[in-house]
């Protein structure tokens, strides 16, 4: 029993290690994909939960954050995928903590071209350019073939220049 | 014949300005890179959630334990005519558990006591029934929320999983289970931004057995707030739990788990920036225990819900007058 405790004790602390230097880079993961600050926290709440709950697993994975991002881009997919009777409107909470440096303008911008593609596409320049995955690792991630992730990506890619046309300028000194 | 060249679509122009593959990492970069959560309170919460999974992962293995257990004296019951001594005698030695849902019978012992099953409702829901949706559990809450609050934004989901379908990931299945949260952003008369009030529902869940004691019993107790956690006299589990946060955010959580296997966690969370929930703990908990949650409801208030709520649209009392509007579709 006291043995138990001990160990439940040290998962906890080894849990928390784990999520206090992964969770920030896991929340702008989630932030990029979902593009609402409150469903982000909830999004990475959720995939430190599950991680939590199967941490003899995580910790002994080849890579821990490579697992916790994949549950997090399932926790997101999961989610899209529910049967969604309403949304808040995508940009009604943002920025609510603007953190110094940053670029309210541009996030509000980004975030709002990025809402437009499908969440997989997202879900693949996520991925590709904000997690630096190459083609074969973003396919076995999101259970996708090579091939499908370069047509899905250069089809995001192409969505986003066209949304993001009107700023490009100021967006890319 | 002057030939007439085409008009440059915009996103013509951007491919020629650039935003090149190598931009896109730096775009994403200056837009989050500087983007901080609150992580102490999302770990905290995260840890809570893990345990929780684990208990409900725990019971259901239990559960399919105690079934597989029944299954296997029934049958050696069956054969036991038929069996040779030595294979007799081994059945006899098994404990006796008394059918599922018989409850605790003498000589049951504790497994049997333990995996007692809540009462799920009828996958296919005969009649007018239907699984909880989201704008109807919008309307539930918006019914509850006090006279001095108005709500603007929400966002209702629903998930409901039928017999075998896995309701979640990481072994979250269950034979029928409904799943849905409903959110409204509240705001003072004034139009003063009070926060947010949330309602989780989950239904059949793990039965009331000794786990539910444990999960509610505030550990770990907040580092900056309150919890209490104990049984209701109606053979609930209820904790009740106010955190204040660093940002300056105050949030009360009821969480409560019903004798019938039905969980409302209803959380009241002060507006971004700080201030106080919108509502009293003391509210909250009535608002988590009111009977209006229920996991399957009438057809015809379903219908009505997802006619009254129109998405992307604010929630004030001008814009809930009922309209056409095609129930919300899967996907």
């Amino acid at each position: 029993m006291v043995v138990g405790r001990r160990r439940a004790a040290e998962e906890r602390r080894e849990f928390e290690e784990f999520a206090q230097a992964r969770g920030t880079a896991l929340f702008r993961t989630a932030l990029l994909l979902c593009g609402d600050w409150h469903l982000a926290e909830d999004l990475t709440q959720t995939a430190l939960a599950r991680i939590y709950a199967s941490w003899g697993r995580v910790k002994n994975a080849e890579s821990p954050a490579a697992y916790a991002r994949a549950v997090l881009v399932r926790c997101y997919l999961s989610h899209r995928r529910l049967r969604r009777s309403t949304e808040l409107p995508v940009l009604a909470d943002l920025p609510e903590l603007p953190a110094p440096d940053s670029d309210p303008a541009l996030r509000v911008a980004l975030l709002a071209a990025l809402a437009q593609l499908p969440p997989k596409d997202r879900a693949v320049l996520v991925l590709r350019y904000w997690e630096d995955r190459s083609v074969e690792q973003t396919a076995t991630e999101l259970q996708l073939t090579p091939g499908t992730v370069r047509v899905r990506t250069l089809r995001a890619l192409t969505r986003l220049r066209r949304q993001l046309a009107p700023q490009l300028d100021t967006l890319v000194p | 014949m002057p030939s007439i060249a085409p008009e440059p679509e915009p996103w013509d122009a951007a491919e020629r300005r650039g935003l090149s593959e190598d931009e896109v990492r730096p775009v994403f970069e200056r837009a989050v890179g500087e983007a901080v959560p609150d992580l102490g309170a999302l770990i905290a919460g995260a840890a809570e959630q893990g345990r929780a999974i684990r208990l409900r992962r725990r019971a259901a293995v239990l559960g399919t334990v105690a079934a597989v257990a029944g299954l296997a004296v029934g049958a050696g019951l069956l054969l036991r005519p038929a069996m040779p001594g030595g294979a007799t005698a081994a059945v006899s030695a098994l404990p006796v558990l008394p059918p599922l849902g018989a409850g605790t019978a003498a000589g049951a012992g504790t497994v049997g006591a333990a995996v007692e099953p809540t009462p799920l409702p009828s996958p296919s829901y005969p009649g007018e029934k239907v699984a909880l949706t989201g704008p109807a559990a919008v309307m539930v809450l918006l019914s509850l929320l006090p006279a001095d609050l108005r709500a603007s934004e929400y966002a209702g989901q629903d998930e409901s999983a039928g017999q075998g379908e896995s309701a979640g990931q990481e072994g979250e299945r269950s034979a029928t289970r409904v799943v849905v949260v409903a959110r409204v952003r509240v705001r003072a008369a004034d139009g003063t931004d009070r926060g947010w009030i949330e309602v989780h529902l989950q239904s059949a869940l793990a039965p009331a057995v000794s786990a539910p004691a444990d999960a509610y019993g505030c550990t770990p107790r907040p580092k900056n707030g309150s919890c209490t956690g104990a049984p209701v006299p109606d053979g609930s589990f209820r904790q009740l739990r106010t955190d204040h946060r660093a940002d300056g955010v105050s949030e009360h959580t009821a969480d409560l788990l019903r004798a019938d296997g039905v969980r409302i966690i209803a959380t009241a969370t002060g507006p971004a920036g700080g201030g106080p929930a919108p509502i009293t703990l003391d509210r909250l908990a009535k608002l988590a225990q009111s009977p209006g949650w229920q996991p399957v409801i009438d057809r015809d208030a379903a219908v009505a819900a997802a006619a009254k709520l129109r998405p992307y649209q604010s929630l004030g009392s001008a814009t809930i007058a009922p309209t056409p509007s095609r129930p919300p579709s899967g996907g």
